[in-house]
């Protein structure tokens, strides 16, 4: 009875411990490895859902706003900034609508696409309407995280034109790499002005 | 004992987190991803249903002409992955707005719908590009005339002290005045030579011919009409091999605008830039490509006589296809009508004391100005430009903003409506569309109403302060007041000539008059000082306006501008859309296209 009270008794060996202590670490340190693992895999796909989403959501917004242009116009002057149509920055001339939704005949709104000159990543649309639109005046971040942004101005061959002789676009928009993410989410489009 | 124990279950609690937190990421991205597929899809689905809704409008555009306006939209028609339906509403005699749908994949379960809204009217689009557009008779200004707006001419500009152009100027490069070659049919020795509408068939014509100088080819005229609404042409000047064109000797091409074309046959202008250097007594070949469309197709005038001996022995030709490796041709029963002009006429802009050009000046040779933009040019002396840029080729001479065909079939619908026959001379309240045999001259102070088209086989004379204005009822559209002989504006001064009060409309009064073809170049509109308002054209005329008169575009042959006067160019006038009756056919109007 002493003898197995003993023996119940008995701590661990050394050799039992340092076991029992490795198996642990192995463990702690492969749970840890599939946690960051799954972390960077976790980060990198919601980003590219995120970048997905919002690509789908630029193209048919640009897609549209295309669509619907008279033309491109040069520069445009808006709260004090001058912007000029080219690689990166869009204006359109588009056709007023009345409260009905109804083209107002020969007026106009503009639609500014455009980088932010303080943050170049993120790209916005703003809206100028004419004074007798019923648009309202706005100012929305298209995309942000951008790493570049390209209009092409082309004639109806496919010709490279001046902005202001286009009558269809062709666009690109590129997000910035997401973290863990070997490559860059784009999507093009060419658009012809329906109104020109 | 139980303390061991509860270290192992610490371990499989600590597990079971990281699965738990591991399967949750992965529901996550997999969730993520089946969304971002969703949104792809829908984007897709979306634009199926933008291209079903279009292919709905082109369509219904099609059938409205086929059935002389007699279709009314139908309800779901299945295209490709989807429908579409679509919705005929008239919005008065000439103009009808089609509203077409596109469903993915089904009107009665749409994933995705998109409606497209349009207007079509019978008539036929313009566009006015210039304050002042002007062929081979030249521009002269006098002293401070002022043009706010571009100005392109085929020949010279001069312009007096003061004189200003706030926008670009452009001077083509000189076309000689008369053709070089020409062939032509007359009455019954006219036949049609179709092509454009069978697939395998007619598709590419060539028709040669030989230079009699050897300088640079500007312009050719073609005499085409079409049948429905066939798309642009190309047209090509090619070498010859052994007899037909040489499909690797492409020395120029050029488009035709089919709205410059109508269902009369009519001849077009095609402009070549580069313009292609010929040598005299050479076989070159004009060769037109087009696609196959059995409703949508041309036809090309044809001498049965086959009066043109310079192609000898070599006449006309068709093909399937002039750029297939081994092309076959085979000769057409007549010569095919056209015209060809030389170049090679050095063209000038020079002006005087403080002449202003406020955008760029383009000309072979400048001299006198002052150009707040860039200067582009082969010659220039006393030019002070915001930018120098010597060997520039000289701008290629342009056509005229409305063909001879345009104005031939206005003429046509004007007499198939109705003819008047008689002198006018009283004021009328109002002139119904149609031809007047005689002349019009309205007393002082006369406001007409006019329908579109009018068309006057005599002159027309205004006294002062009258008013010729377009029926309100014409809306947004434009109208056309065409006369055969001389317009005079009297020294009465004030005459208005005025489009409906709606923004995009427009009155244009032409003059069919040739000062081009008489030896004193006597004018096709004459007006006189002080307060006359309009828009003017003469394809073949010259133009006098005298001092203080403020018009908004004129096109002329040639044009003279006295002291005083101002063109205040309206941006509408580039996308003028003129109503041309019943008997025209239905073409979208520019500017109405609305997505929703």
């Amino acid at each position: 009875m002493n003898i197995s009270s003993s023996r119940k008794q008995r701590g661990m060996t050394l050799f039992e411990i340092l076991v029992g202590v490795t198996i642990s670490a192995i463990a702690g340190v492969l749970l840890l490895l599939i946690l960051v693992s799954n972390n960077g895999l976790f980060v990198s796909q919601t980003s590219k859902i995120a970048q997905g989403l919002g690509l789908n959501d630029a193209t048919t917004l640009i897609s549209d706003d295309l669509r619907f242009a008279a033309s491109i116009i040069n520069s445009f002057t808006y709260q004090g900034q001058t912007y000029l149509s080219g690689a990166t920055t869009l204006i359109l001339k588009v056709p007023s609508v009345d409260s009905s939704g109804n083209i107002i005949d020969q007026e106009f709104d503009t639609f500014i696409y455009a980088l932010e000159t303080s943050n170049p990543a993120i790209f916005r649309r703003l809206v100028v309407p004419s004074e007798s639109s019923s648009r309202l005046a706005t100012n929305r971040v298209v995309m942000t995280d951008v790493s570049t942004i390209s209009f092409v101005y082309l004639d109806n061959s496919g010709a490279p034109v001046s902005p202001t002789n286009a009558t269809k676009i062709n666009f690109s928009l590129t997000f910035k790499k997401s973290p863990f993410s070997t490559t860059a989410n784009t999507a093009a489009g060419e658009v012809r002005l329906r109104n020109n | 004992m139980n303390k061991v124990m509860n270290q192992s279950g610490q371990i499989v609690i600590l597990a079971l987190i990281a699965v738990a937190v591991v399967l949750v990421n992965v529901l996550i991205i997999i969730g993520g991803g089946l969304l971002v597929t969703q949104s792809s899809t829908n984007s897709i689905s979306q634009s199926q249903a933008i291209n079903l809704a279009e292919a709905g409008i082109d369509k219904a555009v099609a059938t409205l002409n086929a059935t002389a306006g007699a279709y009314t939209g139908e309800e779901e028609i299945p295209l490709g992955n989807g429908s579409y339906s679509v919705t005929i509403t008239s919005l008065n005699p000439t103009t009808k707005s089609i509203q077409a749908t596109g469903y993915i994949p089904s009107k009665t379960n749409p994933e995705a719908q998109k409606t497209v809204k349009i207007q079509v009217s019978k008539g036929m689009g313009a566009a006015f590009n210039y304050g002042l557009q002007i062929g081979d008779g030249g521009l002269s200004m006098s002293n401070n005339a002022v043009v706010n707006g571009s100005v392109y001419a085929n020949s010279n500009i001069s312009m007096s002290n003061n004189a200003q152009i706030t926008g670009d100027a452009y001077v083509g490069g000189g076309i000689q005045p008369t053709a070089d070659q020409t062939s032509d049919c007359s009455e019954l020795n006219c036949g049609d030579f179709q092509f454009g509408r069978t697939a395998g068939g007619q598709l590419d014509i060539a028709q040669g011919f030989k230079p009699s100088e050897t300088t640079v080819l500007n312009k050719i005229l073609l005499k085409l009409k079409k049948v429905g609404t066939p798309p642009d042409l190309t047209v090509r000047i090619l070498g010859d091999q052994n007899g037909t064109p040489n499909k690797n000797s492409v020395l120029a091409s050029a488009t035709l605008t089919a709205a410059l074309t109508t269902t009369e046959y009519g001849f077009v202008d095609v402009i070549f830039s580069p313009a292609p250097s010929l040598t005299v007594d050479t076989l070159y070949w004009i060769v037109i490509d087009t696609s196959v469309n059995s409703t949508n197709y041309w036809n090309w005038s044809m001498d049965t006589l086959q009066g043109y001996t310079r192609d000898n022995p070599y006449s006309p030709r068709w093909s399937p296809n002039w750029q297939a490796s081994s092309p076959t041709w085979s000769p057409i029963p007549g010569d095919l009508g056209f015209q060809t002009f030389m170049g090679g006429v050095t063209t000038s802009l020079i002006g005087a004391n403080n002449v202003v050009i406020g955008g760029n000046a383009h000309a072979n040779t400048l001299q006198d100005l002052i150009v707040t933009g860039g200067a582009y040019y082969q010659t220039a002396s006393n030019v002070t430009a915001g930018s120098m840029h010597p060997n520039s080729p000289d701008p290629i001479a342009q056509s005229m903003s409305l063909s001879a065909a345009n104005i031939q079939e206005w003429k046509d619908t004007a007499t198939a409506l109705n003819v008047y026959t008689g002198d006018i001379t009283n004021c009328p309240a109002a002139l119904a569309a149609g031809k007047y045999v005689g002349n019009i001259s309205l007393p002082s102070n006369c406001m007409v109403v006019v329908d579109s088209p009018i068309y006057v086989t005599g002159n027309l004379t205004l006294d002062g302060n009258d008013v010729i204005q377009l029926n309100p009822s014409y809306g947004v559209s434009s109208g056309t007041f065409i006369v055969d002989q001389i317009i005079t504006f009297n020294s009465g001064s004030g005459n208005k000539i005025l489009g409906t009060s709606s923004n995009g409309s427009y009155l244009i009064l032409i003059s069919e008059f040739n000062s081009r073809e008489i030896s004193d170049h006597k004018s096709a509109v004459v007006i006189n000082n002080n307060g006359n308002i309009g828009i003017l054209y003469s394809n073949l005329g010259a133009i006098d306006v005298s001092n203080n008169n403020t018009f908004t575009s004129i096109s002329a042959w040639k044009l003279n501008l006295e002291n005083n006067v101002i063109i205040n160019y309206d941006q509408g006038l580039a996308s003028a859309f003129f109503s041309s009756g019943p008997s025209g056919s239905y073409t979208v109007v520019k500017g109405t296209y609305q997505l929703k």
